[in-house]
């Protein structure tokens, strides 16, 4: 067990340094000029040239990459080129935002795609059950812009139960979380479903109910938790996604999350910390996979001699 | 259900939503986030920056309906071209407490002039600064500057010690004392500044106890922010939300000049656009008052020169007429009686109805036979290929920041940064730029206007209106022609 979570930590390493990499060149090679924003039209030439200096961008691009990955391997990120403040900090003052949306959306996915999915599957073919597939087909169209600017319509605007936009208070979290649930509850649900009733064909569940296993024993002990695995893999990837910033619903409800950073960022090309969100955005989904297959070993114990 | 349960729970773990009215705080959300506070550093032209400064911070003048008038200066004198006297006005405390003497004003001056970008190119013909005595400083310019005051008037005072102390540092890893109407409370970069009235302010003390400056960067958010009540004001608002604005019983919706206009230029640095006659032809093409009058109805209005009316050096010119013959033969004349391809630049973030300004304007050109690719563009690319005169043709909007003819013409026309150069109209705008009296300045940008209008560098369709849009609980509300708006005089009830 020690072997093989060490051999996870280097692949991580490992992967976090390529993603690094490729988004480093990625970001240089895109058209723009971080110093033409920052000095604005007034500057002069001589000016331009002396600030891309002073920030490094005179060198060749492997050159700035050497000495980003050497200052990146002591945690150091740089310093944001329009704040001109730490991009760790920066990046860490907006995470905890991030991490408080990604964790009550996940809540509620859970809470409501899990139960609903075993009760589709269960009563597969009631009205039931046909009406909560076509509700998740809408949900999982929806686009999210969409569904946060009717929501901010329909609930601040006009009944005026919550606040538009911001994150001053627990209120402001209902929105941005039901909008970024809708789809993934939606995607859960019928995965939960599917599986359930992949599950319930199973030869050993015939078994199970031939052995006059109690139906609620049935469903607890061996239904779900064989339908769960591929669940929690999608679910792990889902909230890998949503640890490393949800742009645009960050956007739309102006909640001051990495997303929300990074989208800024991008926009005036300020490079250091759109590479410093990538990273923490790369370390997300890294992390979670590692967690996820730690999860696998739980529920099936199959996985713990593999 | 069980979702309300859920957020129910989750709130527990978030302090519960403010009351939405406290005593007399203003609630303004700009248009863009406020990245920093230091008004001498790479962010000072920025509009919202300049906006919370002028909160904090005074300058030694400031200009009031285009005279000059006193404040962290009572008086001031130019023995000769070159040198400029100011009496330093005493009694006025920093916010940590410091005793305001000349030497806080010129290591300003000094401050902002070493930083690079910024505000600093205003101050490129600074010699040196001297101060005989704490009420007494002297600036020593190499060569006369004519909008010498105006540049003044964006020179926010700090303490000489806080100035040495940040050393080579700008931005936002610098906190400056200022002696402003207000002092920062708490301030997160790019979020929330929270201001608190300076109680001991050396002026008239503000009515309003506190300022919070929010960012919310979607203007739906920021509409529905402002209908909700969850903020007092915000400004630059398009045409369809003045409409529906104007509608709502609980707001004021105000329309005042602002010194930003429309522009189009034409890259006179390629072919065809080094003939003059391509383009007036362009020009002539377009049905400009129509397509301002449909684009633009509240907000904008029929430019009549390069500059807008609030701004200095302003001198109205008679529109281009819209006709399509005459520019159908100035093109032939210039060699060009089938027309020709070209394209467009624009960004869809840098103006109002951007987007439908440059659509209409392809369709007028397509009739005379000119076909235009638009091509919009991400803002950091517009800007970097702007500055490389990388284009055919561009659009964007411009404030004179200053609200002086130089900081647009003379900076515009006469260094090839429009790509656009004539010898004419650079003589009159150098001639304007060293000019120390008032009255011959303008009488120069009057001749320099006449040479841009007939020359047609690019196409001026309109200048814009600043709007506000704000609670009706709130009064004297300052209506910036630039969008920095000084909150000292505003009133709530």
């Amino acid at each position: 067990m020690i072997s093989y979570v060490l051999r996870r930590i280097v692949i991580a390493i490992l992967t976090t340094m390529a993603a690094v990499t490729a988004t480093f060149i990625m970001l240089r090679i895109a058209p723009g000029d971080p110093i033409a924003v920052l000095l604005g039209d007034m500057a002069s030439d001589a000016e331009i040239a002396d600030a891309r200096q002073a920030y490094g961008l005179d060198l060749p691009i492997w050159q700035q990459l050497m000495v980003y990955l050497g200052r990146a391997s002591t945690l150091d990120f740089g310093q944001s080129i329009a704040q001109g403040t730490s991009v760790r900090e920066l990046v860490l003052s907006h995470f905890p935002h991030t991490l408080l949306l990604a964790a009550s959306t996940m809540l509620v996915v859970i809470i409501l795609a899990l139960p609903i999915g075993i009760y589709t599957a269960v009563r597969k073919g009631q009205s039931a059950s046909h009406a909560t597939n076509a509700a998740s087909l809408v949900a999982l169209s929806l686009p999210e812009f969409w569904t946060g600017i009717v929501m901010i319509l329909i609930f601040s605007r006009m009944l005026r139960w919550l606040p538009s936009g911001g994150a001053e208070s627990g209120w402001s979290l209902i929105m941005p979380t039901i909008t970024l649930a809708l789809p993934l509850i939606a995607v859960n649900l019928r995965l939960m479903s599917t599986e359930t009733i992949n599950v319930l064909r199973a030869p050993y569940i015939t078994m199970a109910r031939a052995r006059g296993l109690p139906r609620g024993s049935i469903l607890r002990r061996h239904v779900i938790r064989n339908a769960l695995i591929p669940v929690v893999t999608v679910g792990g990837i889902q909230l890998g996604h949503l640890l490393g910033g949800a742009v645009i619903v960050e956007t739309v409800f102006n909640w001051p999350g990495v997303g929300q950073l990074l989208i800024r960022s991008i926009g005036i090309r300020d490079y250091p910390v759109v590479q410093g969100c990538l990273i923490l955005m790369t370390f997300s989904v890294i992390v979670t996979n590692m967690l996820v297959d730690f999860a696998y070993r739980l529920i099936d114990p199959r996985f713990r001699r593999g | 259900m069980r979702s309300f349960l859920l957020a129910a729970a989750v709130m527990v773990s978030v302090p519960l939503w403010q009351s939405p009215v406290a005593a007399k705080i203003l609630r303004v959300a700009p248009p863009s986030p406020v990245v920093d506070l230091d008004p001498h550093g790479p962010n000072g032209t920025l509009r919202d920056t300049l906006m919370a400064n002028r909160q904090i911070y005074d300058p030694l003048v400031e200009f009031n309906n285009g005279e000059p008038v006193g404040r962290l200066a009572t008086a001031w004198q130019q023995p000769d071209p070159l040198t400029w006297i100011f009496t330093i006005r005493d009694g006025v405390k920093f916010h940590d407490g410091q005793a305001l003497t000349s030497a806080d004003a010129a290591a300003s001056i000094e401050r902002l002039a070493k930083q690079k970008g910024g505000l600093a190119p205003l101050w490129t013909s600074l010699d040196k600064v001297e101060t005989p005595d704490p009420r007494t400083l002297i600036v020593r310019l190499k060569e006369p500057v004519g909008p010498f005051l105006r540049n003044v008037s964006l020179l926010q005072i700090v303490p000489a010690s806080s100035a040495k102390e940040a050393g080579d540092k700008y931005g936002a890893a610098v906190r400056l004392p200022g002696t402003g109407a207000f002092k920062v409370k708490s301030f997160r970069p790019g979020q929330v500044l929270e201001l608190e009235a300076n109680t001991s302010y050396w002026d008239k003390p503000p009515s309003l106890t506190g300022i919070v400056i929010q960012n919310i960067p979607e203007l739906t958010g920021r509409v529905t922010a402002l209908v909700n009540n969850e903020i007092d004001l915000t400004w630059f608002l398009p045409d369809d939300q003045v409409t529906a604005l104007k509608k709502n019983a609980d707001l004021t919706v105000s329309v005042a000049p602002s010194a930003i206009y429309y522009y189009s230029w034409f890259n006179p640095q390629r072919k065809p656009f080094n003939d003059p006659r391509v383009r007036q032809a362009l020009w002539h093409a377009v049905d400009v008052k129509s397509v301002v009058a449909d684009l633009l109805p509240e907000t904008g209005e029929l430019a009549r020169a390069p500059i807008t009316s609030v701004v200095f050096g302003y001198s109205p010119k008679t529109p281009y007429a819209y006709d399509v013959e005459k520019a159908k033969k100035l093109l032939s004349d210039a060699g060009l009686p089938n027309g020709f391809t070209t394209e467009l630049q624009y960004s869809p973030s840098q103006g109002p109805e951007i987007e439908q300004l440059a659509l209409a304007f392809i369709s007028y050109w397509s009739k005379i036979g000119v076909t235009v690719t638009p091509t919009p563009l991400e803002n950091p690319v517009w800007t970097k290929n702007l500055r490389d005169l990388n284009w055919d043709m561009t659009m964007s909007t411009n404030p004179s920041f200053t609200e002086d003819a130089d900081y647009t013409l003379g900076r515009l026309y006469t260094t090839k940064r429009s790509g656009y150069e004539s010898p004419e109209a650079s003589k009159f705008l150098l001639a304007a730029q060293r000019e120390v009296d008032q009255g011959k300045r303008k009488e120069l940008y009057d001749q320099a206007i006449d040479v841009l209008w007939s020359d047609a560098p690019g196409i001026f369709p309109a200048e814009l209106k600043a709007v506000y849009a704000y609670r009706k609980s709130l009064s004297n509300v300052d209506l910036s022609a630039t969008y920095t708006p000084r909150f000292r005089g505003t009133e709530a009830r």
